[in-house]
């Protein structure tokens, strides 16, 4: 007997306390279309392919109930033959266009998953880094050829493109890579390529390693340029929704204009993505508590002010360091931390100074912070 | 076969950060330029905008006769090699070089006549059967470049292609690429921050900085006359050694003087110390760690350009010492051949070579020229 209805019944069954039982067709059931209701007999009985139908003995089962169950069993017995990249692909749709609105739709479906390799998602935004998306829906390179390339380095990692949503305004397209195609993909691929997959971290590393190879493929092959974010692993169905949750926050974080990655992955910005999560008003708050030190506010985070905190945060607060990434003299750079330390009160070289200084400046980048 | 132009390009980022600032470079057909700095520097900002995978903010970018700043980059006929360019694991050495042309939906029978084509310019014919792992780095490289040999550009670029190779391997496949310029005579744009490529495999290079073309020459032009104490110092290795001091004029003649220093400049190099009016004014005097002589010829040659020297450090190269000596609290490195026998801690002469020296305008880090320098 197929079983791709048993999660359903069961869950539907117990969550809204109905008696459901499957039973064989009888001869009467003959003309009943599959995925159809009839009431007969005092049950309601609904058939689920040539041989079975499910039936439930309350005759008071209500018109909304009986469609919504009609409709999770057909996309159960659809999902029952899909692929996991066809499962993944709708799951990730829904999330990446729709928002977070259809929660509703995966009642009594996790049962008839199909097994889900371990791996993570990939999101891919056509992107040159002056900070202009290019368009991917009407690219010179096509679509097609985007997903040759990405199955070439890794079969079937291409789920597909997906087209402007209110997350981003232009087509992104979308992989999964699995951590079985890495580990056969990446030693082959890339003379450097390390088994180690000991760690999260170290397993994230090589993930980032796949993709930046996709990229600079897409490139080569293609003069097709993008960035890419990476989300949170995979290990089994249930982690997808958080997975596609961390894609978003992780795009995000790679929005803001000091981060000049080509590839970022979910977890590697952390205190960006605390910020992030600030509302509205604790932001405005954090300026103003900023600004209580400065002698002419509002602090400039522009220019040389920037050009200078950036580059001592680069070098982790060694000033010597910081002069030779900002290729100025070491006594010019302290001339100029000093001039910052008489304008704002705060004197870069350490840590606490430096920080809310970067702390505001991020939370000057995060999207919607004007409106603060 | 292409030149290339670029006149006054500039790249800007959204937060109004110039990552390339008014680059004017004329690359000739068939040239091999590389472009060196440290990272950073907008050369590889620079090949991306050539590529067209970067847009340009303002100026112009010409092609051959065409200008491209609005050409797509798959019309600009480049191709480009990267650093981490891979090969696709799964397909075999012939179908990785076909891949792209398969992509842009070439003929068939076209296909195999360039594959077979670059595979018999790299000597890897006998490898087209073979999957990627059954490649060596070398060869590995060599299918990457037939990748981008086999679309047949006008200008290639390549972007770090080396970076990725052990040292020994770099060596070889520097050789490897120099001699296919010469057998496909094709414009070729290379990036890189080694300074040893960049001088070994460019008919010119364009030493860049902070977005700005410090010095575009040839390799030994660029060595001998370094436009700035950038230049100078980025350029050779050791790097040139910089003493501060001040310029003195006694008696009509010119001396760098510092801390035990007093060298008396060659008379060649007067009129133009002068017309840069730093006589009196700090200065940085230059000299090669090679142009720095311990033997007795030299020492003779120049007794008014001779530093008493105390030596710090002895690093044995095999064939050369390079000498780590301190002089009136400067520290100077020099390279002298190992028949020395030089110990630390002892004190010794070392004499430069006036022809050798350079001088920098302390404020400007500005060279004044040299009189051979035309």
């Amino acid at each position: 007997m197929s079983d791709w209805w048993n999660g359903v019944i069961a869950h539907w069954g117990a969550a809204l306390h109905i008696p459901l039982a499957v039973e064989r067709l009888s001869p009467n059931d003959a003309d009943l279309p599959v995925g159809e209701w009839r009431f007969e007999g005092g049950t309601w009985r609904l058939r689920l392919d040539a041989e079975y139908c499910v039936v439930c003995s309350r005759s008071d089962l209500s018109d909304a109930t009986r469609a919504a169950l009609r409709w999770t069993l057909d996309m159960a017995r659809r999902s029952s033959r899909q692929s996991w990249q066809s499962w993944l692909r709708e799951r990730v749709q829904l999330r990446l266009q729709d928002g977070d609105g259809k929660r509703g739709v995966e009642i009594g479906f996790s049962d008839v998953t199909p097994s889900l390799p371990a791996g993570y998602l990939v999101w891919l935004h056509p992107w040159s880094p002056s900070g202009q998306a290019a368009s991917g829906t009407h690219h010179p390179a096509g679509r097609p050829s985007v997903a040759d390339v990405a199955n070439a380095l890794a079969a079937g990692s291409w789920l597909g493109w997906l087209d402007p949503g209110r997350t981003v305004p232009y087509t992104t397209g979308l992989v999964y890579c699995t951590l079985n195609a890495l580990d056969t993909a990446l030693d082959d691929m890339l003379p450097d390529g390390e088994p180690d997959t000991v760690s999260a971290f170290r397993e994230l590393q090589r993930v980032k390693q796949w993709v930046s190879a996709l990229l600079v493929q897409l490139e080569a092959d293609l003069y097709f340029p993008a960035r890419a974010v990476v989300g949170a692993s995979i290990r089994h169905a249930g982690d997808v929704e958080w997975a596609i949750q961390s894609l978003r926050d992780t795009w995000r974080v790679a929005s803001m204009p000091h981060h000049a990655e080509r590839v970022l992955g979910w977890g590697e910005a952390a205190v960006e993505h605390l910020l992030l999560a600030l509302s509205g008003h604790s932001r405005s708050q954090f300026r103003k508590m900023v600004e209580l030190r400065t002698m002419e506010p509002p602090v400039e985070l522009s220019g040389e002010l920037l050009e200078t905190l950036l580059g001592v945060i680069r070098a982790d607060l060694n000033v010597s360091e910081a002069a030779r990434l900002l290729y100025l003299h070491r006594n010019t750079l302290l001339n100029r931390i000093e001039r910052i330390r008489q304008h704002t009160g705060y004197d870069i070289r350490h840590f606490a100074d430096a920080l809310a200084l970067w702390l505001l400046y991020v939370l000057e980048s995060v999207p919607g912070a004007s409106d603060a | 076969m292409a030149r290339v132009k670029l006149e006054h390009v500039w790249k800007k980022y959204t937060n109004e950060v110039a990552a390339v600032k008014d680059f004017n470079l004329d690359i000739q057909d068939k040239e091999f330029v590389v472009f060196v700095g440290p990272s950073g520097c907008g050369k590889t900002t620079t090949l991306r905008m050539i590529a067209g995978l970067e847009d340009i903010s303002s100026g112009d970018l010409y092609i051959g006769e065409r200008r491209v700043n609005d050409v797509a980059p798959k019309d600009r006929d480049i191709a480009m090699v990267f650093q981490n360019y891979a090969l696709y694991p799964h397909m075999s050495v012939y179908q990785n070089m076909a891949f792209a042309l398969k992509l842009r939906k070439t003929p068939k029978d076209e296909i195999d006549k360039r594959v077979r084509e670059a595979a018999r310019i790299l000597d890897i014919s006998h490898l087209l059967d073979r999957k990627p792992k059954a490649l060596s780095g070398g060869q590995r490289q060599r299918v990457a470049l037939g990748r981008a040999i086999v679309r047949e550009p006008q200008v290639f670029l390549m972007d770090e292609p080396l970076s990725n190779l052990d040292a020994k391997l770099r060596v070889q496949m520097r050789a490897e690429i120099r001699k296919l310029h010469q057998s496909i005579q094709t414009t070729f744009i290379y990036v890189t921050h080694d300074q040893t490529e960049a001088m070994t495999m460019g008919d010119r290079i364009v030493v860049m900085r902070d977005g700005v073309i410090q010095q575009a020459d040839t390799p030994q032009r660029v060595y001998s006359h370094p436009v700035n104490m950038f230049v100078a110092g980025f350029i050779g290795s050791p790097a040139m050694n910089f003493l501060r001091g001040e310029l003195a004029e006694e008696g009509g003649a010119l001396y760098f003087r510092a801390p035990e220093i007093n060298i008396r400049l060659p008379e060649g190099r007067y009129e133009a110390i002068r017309a840069a009016n730093v006589i009196g004014k700090p200065v940085v005097l230059g000299i090669r760690p090679e142009d720095l002589h311990n033997d007795e010829v030299f020492l003779q040659t120049y007794p008014e350009a001779t530093l008493q020297t105390h030596v710090e450090v002895v690093e044995h190269m095999g064939s050369e010492l390079y000498l780590h000596v301190n002089v009136g609290g400067q520290t100077v490195v020099a390279r002298v051949n190992a028949r020395f026998d030089v110990r630390p801690g002892t004190n010794l002469s070392l004499a430069l070579d006036l022809n050798k020296i350079h001088v920098f305008d302390a404020e400007t880090e500005a060279a004044i020229p040299h009189p051979t320098q035309g």
